[in-house]
């Protein structure tokens, strides 16, 4: 089963009381990878939305030069999601993994893993490790639950 | 104006190349917009003095699809610059 496409991604969810402080969320989310026919395969990224609600996405994708295959290595990549932004996907399946106080700041933790992962340089490969790799790996190593909003999602296993 | 074959060019800077040709710097962000709906480009709006926009790019390999990720740098309302990378996904 897919998750729920994401709530607008700015503004608060309709209803919610006054803010008790500071509130962030952080979603997993999937696009599908186009180019085999009739196999779902994903992609998983991860969104994190700061206090006023604007989303920045935490992304892993081959670097595309060198290395087996051609792939090259695992090149990480953050910044404000927006349109013209890699996985701009706004009705892309996604499960959120933590929200409120707790979930603030865990962007700077994201930033910190994504540059150790790129430092190293790790050979991308399609069935890991790859990006879906790094989706879980920054979540494993900054104390987020992990879960995802899809089933198959090659390397999701691999924690670098 | 011609539909850019996007998946067509090979190279960043055969993008920018001609980006910047239908584009010159000096150019606002309407006739950014303009081009933009014209070649059905995906793009945010101005944040930062950076328009940042989408196109379809080549795929090298059956899992790993690419995107053009352009970025119209804005001084005072006017393009001054572009920047071109290719971004790729994958599983």
């Amino acid at each position: 089963m897919e998750g729920r496409p994401p709530e607008a991604e700015t503004g608060r969810e309709a209803g919610a009381g006054p803010a008790a402080g500071p509130s962030c969320q952080i979603d997993v989310r999937a696009t599908k990878i186009r180019g085999l026919a009739g196999l779902p395969i994903y992609h998983l990224f991860v969104i994190y939305k700061d206090p006023s609600g604007s989303p920045y996405f935490f992304r892993g994708g081959p670097s595309g030069r060198g290395g087996p295959g051609g792939y090259g290595s695992i090149k990480c990549d953050h910044g404000a999601y927006t349109p013209g932004t890699v996985d701009w996907e706004p009705g892309a399946p996604s499960t959120t993994v933590m929200s409120g106080p707790a979930a603030c700041g865990k962007d700077t933790s994201f930033i910190r893993e994504l540059s150790r992962i790129d430092a190293a340089s790790i050979p991308y490969q399609p069935t890991g490790p790859n990006s879906n790799s790094v989706a879980r790996t920054i979540l494993n190593k900054t104390g987020v639950p992990e879960d995802k909003p899809v089933m198959i999602a090659p390397g999701w296993g691999q924690i670098l | 104006m011609a539909r850019v074959e996007w998946k067509r060019l090979r190279a960043a800077e055969e993008v920018r190349a001609r980006l910047l040709a239908e584009l010159p710097p000096g150019s606002d962000a309407s006739a950014i917009r303009s081009f933009a709906t014209a070649q059905r480009l995906e793009c945010s709006d101005p944040v930062g003095g950076v328009i940042r926009c989408s196109a379809p790019a080549r795929g090298r390999w059956p899992l790993v699809s690419a995107k053009w990720l352009i970025e119209c740098r804005l001084e005072d309302g006017r393009l001054v610059d572009i920047a071109v990378r290719e971004g790729l996904t994958g599983p």
